[in-house]
């Protein structure tokens, strides 16, 4: 809680003790009464419901999928999971940096084959380079 | 009365006045648009007998128009001319400083291209081709060096790099007159620049602006190629030069002209080629370097043109080079291989890009496309026998008349027609093929020689005119080196005429028109064969009546499944044995199916099926761009029946988009971080050698063609 | 007819002078017509190269890709050269040259030698006006461990 709130809590339980003494100012009302008093006046706490729980969650659920799906797109199509099928880095992108990528795994010779751009069977800098080519190309 | 006489001389000299001032601003406005007429003038500083290409089509052409007249039109002119003198030396007169040497005979002439390098590299029957062109300017004058030069015309040219010491300037590809016109600008600036065109699917144009002195700039190019497989071998063609041709008197500017070096603008075409003298000889050589990556065991790689060297490091690798003492770039470079297979299967090769998917399907012919008893055939033989065939390619054509004529039985008719100037027939109309017949076309043969021009209409027209014989199956029979400037022409005629009969076409020589050959071929529904000089005609005339004994499968249907095809381009022809049929196409579909191939042989339905998994098919990246060169030949095609102005906004956007260079694109490259000393330079064409076999004298340069 | 011609020479000599200055100053008009006419329509040749900073000279430019865009429709992009701390020649999408509009990418190996602000490219250019709206945007820049880095683009003409 933060200390404003705290505060004004304080300074409200204070001011509306100070009113009651007032009010009923013979006979005393003994504390312990003030005291149940603003005990029952604290809010009560809310009744456990468990399909309010429950529904809350999947809401909870719905809404971080749906801001997830928003964030990301929509599922790629087939078409999109081809072109981010050499999206070395993972950052559901294609540029150029995969393809550099490619062409520091090939010279290495340690080039998984699912990065074999050309389909000729192996990765070599042919590959890098028709990945470069593929990321400066411009929408039709 | 003082007052009225002087009324017309005050009229006459306001007049004068006025044209004056038209003149004058007349001659203003010129000067103020030369940037816009491209210069069409020569410059004072021009060295004498200077070409200048501003002056390209006007000034030398009308210097020469009253030669260009004094030739009959039928004739073709030797080329092999007086000593030009100053007044007619228009080009390629090497300035003071520049060397002529004397090597083995020869005259070595200094030519602004010094070397050629070509590096091939061949995967699953498709080739990358990079050609590295070294210009280089031995002269003491700025030059700007303009060199026409052939390559293959199935080619698809993508790229376009501008080599300048160190840096590498990538060209881009522009419609044509926008090219021409950035180029036009470039130089007029002094900036160095490189312009790349089309003049024929195999004959381009290069421009290099502004080099200067002692300079080189190199220009890269690089195209793709699907090499065609003959007879289950694949075949690797580089060709090297470009062949004079003829131009029949009305093609008017639009043929390929032909002259000897140093007389530029003398032929009367638009696009022409220097041809070195007799004992010339240029510092231009060339490097060929192939690999090929099979993926299976290649072998019976040979070179039928060329000494090679080869090395085979494993048994689906092969590396061929040209051996150093064979350079001389003159004739073909032909290459064949065989690759190992069993079973030879249909190929499906695709690629993807965001526009879609491409494919190519190479479609063999069943092997049980089987031996049936041959009907009766009426075949016409049609050879070339004009001043370009003489020698070895006319007794390479008649040899391959004989060896026909031993195949034929004596139900089957046949006709020879030569052609030059005129069409002659050997008879009237088609005589049977009995003993004397063909004793009487043997001494035809043998008195035939060449000479005159290269009228192939008048061939064409004679050879596919309506046949009388409705038993018979009229195969036409071409052979010819196909030097010609008028290919359009002949195309539509053989459209127009070739009704139920089938053209073969055979190219004869060392440097044949590839493009006429298989065009003719193409639009006739047969097939295309080369027999180099060195070659023998017995083997590409038997396997040619092995096609003819076994029945093409015909009426080819496709049904593509679910691949989803459209834009189809090949396939609609007739698929011969021995030479698959190449269908190229985009496509949408992403799940595996079946392709049902359907065609008719002799009357029977065959069918074939091609089990397609478009996902984890081979991938090229070319695909694309080959499968738009081939939509841009049957959109071009299309032109001979009806030119629709649509389709030609088509093939221009096609090659805009595919990179490709086309009849209506052009690459070009600017440095424009720097600008050359002094005025633009003189123009000077690369002369090159006239190709192997052919005679220097019975070129076919005609002025004015 | 001497005398008369004579007279008429003198009668013709103002209106020649007045014919001539009229031509002269038809002349003058017309060329200077021309000349703010060919202004406009003779196009001017330049380049413009490209710099990516990655702010430190530790940092190394293993890869970058950038898209320029000329809004005024006034330029034309006429070769893509790779610059001179960066000598691998660029990527480039042909159809950008339909409009003036063009992605340009390329990577090195040797990302050592890259550092700092390096020169990338340098594209040559045709302008066909003196009011072309140039603009570029980084897409990439990354390092030789192939991770994107904060850089900066920008350009200057070329010398």
């Amino acid at each position: 809680m933060p200390d404003s709130e705290a505060q004004f809590n304080e300074r409200s339980q204070r001011r509306l003790s100070h009113d009651l003494r007032a009010l009923y100012a013979a006979p005393p009302v003994p504390a312990s009464v003030d005291e149940e008093i603003l005990r029952a006046l604290e809010p009560a706490p809310a009744r456990r419901r468990p399909w309010v729980l429950g529904t809350g969650a999947a809401a909870a659920a719905v809404l971080l999928i749906t801001g997830i799906l928003a964030w990301f797109g929509p599922p790629p199509t087939i078409d999109e999971q081809r072109k981010l099928a050499h999206d070395v880095d993972g950052n559901q992108r294609l540029d150029i940096v995969d393809a550099y990528l490619v062409a520091v795994a090939a010279e290495r010779g340690d080039a998984p084959l699912s990065w074999d751009v050309n389909g000729d069977g192996n990765v070599d800098v042919l590959d890098a380079t028709v990945l470069a080519q593929r990321v400066v190309r411009l929408p039709l | 009365m003082t007052k009225r006489a002087n009324q017309p001389s005050r009229r006459a000299w306001q007049t004068l006045c006025w044209v004056f001032c038209a003149i004058a601003a007349s001659a203003v406005w010129m000067g103020c648009n030369t940037y816009i007429s491209d210069g069409r003038k020569t410059p004072q500083s021009a060295p004498p007998g200077a070409h200048y290409l501003g002056g390209l089509g006007l000034l030398a052409q009308r210097a020469n128009s009253v030669d260009a007249r004094a030739v009959m039109p039928a004739e073709e002119l030797w080329i092999i001319i007086p000593e030009p003198t100053g007044q007619q030396r228009s080009d390629a007169e090497p300035p003071a400083g520049s060397l002529l040497a004397l090597t083995s005979g020869h005259v070595e002439v200094a030519v602004p291209l010094r070397h050629t390098d070509v590096a091939a590299s061949i995967k699953g029957g498709i080739s990358a081709v990079t050609v590295a062109q070294s210009f280089h300017n031995p002269y003491d004058t700025k030059i700007e060096a303009k060199y026409v030069f052939p390559l293959p015309h199935e080619g698809a040219v993508t790229d376009f790099v501008m080599v300048i010491g160190e840096r590498r300037i990538r060209g881009l590809i522009r419609e044509r007159e926008l090219a021409e016109q950035i180029y036009s600008a470039a130089k007029h600036q002094g900036h160095v620049a490189a312009l790349m065109t089309q003049e024929r699917p195999n004959i381009f144009t290069q421009s290099v602006a502004n080099i200067e002195p002692g300079k080189s700039i190199d220009v890269e190019i690089t195209y793709f190629h699907t090499l065609p497989l003959v007879d289950g071998e694949f075949e690797f063609v580089f060709p090297m030069v470009v062949a004079p041709r003829f131009n029949p008197p009305h093609v008017g500017g639009n043929g390929i002209g032909a002259t000897p070096r140093g007389q530029a603008g003398t032929s009367g075409q638009r696009v022409e080629v220097g041809y070195l003298g007799l004992r010339e000889r240029s510092g231009h050589d060339i490097s060929i370097a192939v690999t090929i990556e099979a993926g299976l065991p290649v072998r019976e790689v040979r070179s039928t043109t060329h000494a090679i060297e080869r090395e085979q490091p494993d048994s689906g690798l092969v590396r061929v080079q040209l051996r150093p003492g064979d350079k001389i770039p003159n004739r073909d470079f032909v290459l064949r291989y065989r690759v190992a297979s069993e079973t030879v299967q249909p190929e499906f090769v695709c690629t993807r890009d965001d526009s879609g998917g491409y494919f190519q399907l190479t479609l063999h012919p069943p092997h049980n496309l089987h031996v049936v008893p041959r009907q009766p055939m009426e075949f016409i033989f049609v050879v070339d026998a004009s001043g370009s065939m003489k020698g070895r390619p006319l007794e390479l054509a008649k040899g391959a008349i004989l060896r026909s004529l031993s195949h034929l039985d004596v139900h089957d008719t046949f006709q020879i027609i030569r052609f030059s100037n005129e069409a002659l027939p050997l008879t009237p109309a088609p005589v049977p093929a009995t003993v004397s017949n063909v004793e009487r076309a043997r001494r035809y043969l043998d008195e035939m020689s060449s000479a005159g021009g290269t009228h192939m209409i008048h061939g064409v027209r004679a050879a596919l005119a309506g046949s009388d014989d409705p038993e018979r199956q009229r195969l036409v029979s071409f052979m010819t080196d196909g030097f010609i400037g008028n290919e359009s022409e002949i195309f539509r005629a053989v459209l127009q005429h070739v009704g139920d009969a089938r053209l073969f076409s055979f190219g004869v020589g060392s440097s044949v028109n590839r493009h006429l050959l298989a065009g003719m071929a193409r639009l006739g529904r047969g097939a295309v064969a080369y027999v180099g000089l060195d070659e023998g005609v017995a083997n590409a005339v038997d396997r040619f009546y092995e096609r003819v004994a076994r029945p093409a499968l015909t009426d080819i249907a496709i049904d593509w499944g679910t691949l989803g095809v459209s834009e189809q381009v090949g396939g609609a022809g007739d698929v011969f044995y021995g030479r698959p049929a190449t269908v190229l196409g985009r496509f949408s579909g992403t799940e595996p199916t079946t392709i049902r191939v359907r065609g008719r042989q002799n009357g029977e339905w065959m069918e074939c099926t091609v089990a397609c998994d478009p996902t984890r098919a081979s991938q090229h990246q070319a695909v694309s761009q080959l499968w738009a060169r081939k939509r841009i030949q049957a959109l071009t095609d299309g032109f001979l029946r009806r030119y629709d102005p649509a389709d030609g906004a088509a093939v221009r956007r096609l090659a805009l988009e595919h990179n490709l260079l086309s009849a209506y694109t052009a690459f070009v490259a600017v440095d424009a971080s720097q600008v050359t000393a002094g005025r633009e330079g003189v123009t000077v064409g690369v002369p090159v050698p006239v190709p192997a076999g052919m005679r220097y004298e019975t070129s076919t340069a005609r002025p004015g063609g | 007819m001497t005398r008369t011609a004579a007279g008429t020479r003198k009668r013709r000599s103002p209106r020649g002078l007045l014919s001539g200055l009229f031509g002269f100053a038809l002349l003058a008009a017309l060329s200077s017509v021309c000349s703010q006419a060919q202004s406009p329509t003779t196009p001017t040749f330049r380049t413009l190269e490209f710099f990516v900073d990655l702010g430190s000279v530790e940092a190394e430019l293993a890869a970058y890709q950038f898209e320029f865009v000329e809004s005024a429709q006034s330029a034309v992009v006429v070769g893509i050269e790779a610059g001179r701390d960066f000598p691998e020649t660029p990527y480039y999408d042909p159809k950008a040259l339909r409009g003036s509009r063009v992605i340009v990418a390329a990577y090195t190996l040797a990302a050592e030698s890259t550092r700092g602000k390096c020169h990338v490219a340098t594209l040559h250019l045709m302008e066909t006006s003196a009011d072309p709206k140039y603009q570029v945007d980084l897409i990439v820049a990354a390092n030789a461990e192939g991770t994107p880095t904060t850089a900066t683009i920008s350009w200057t003409e070329g010398q």
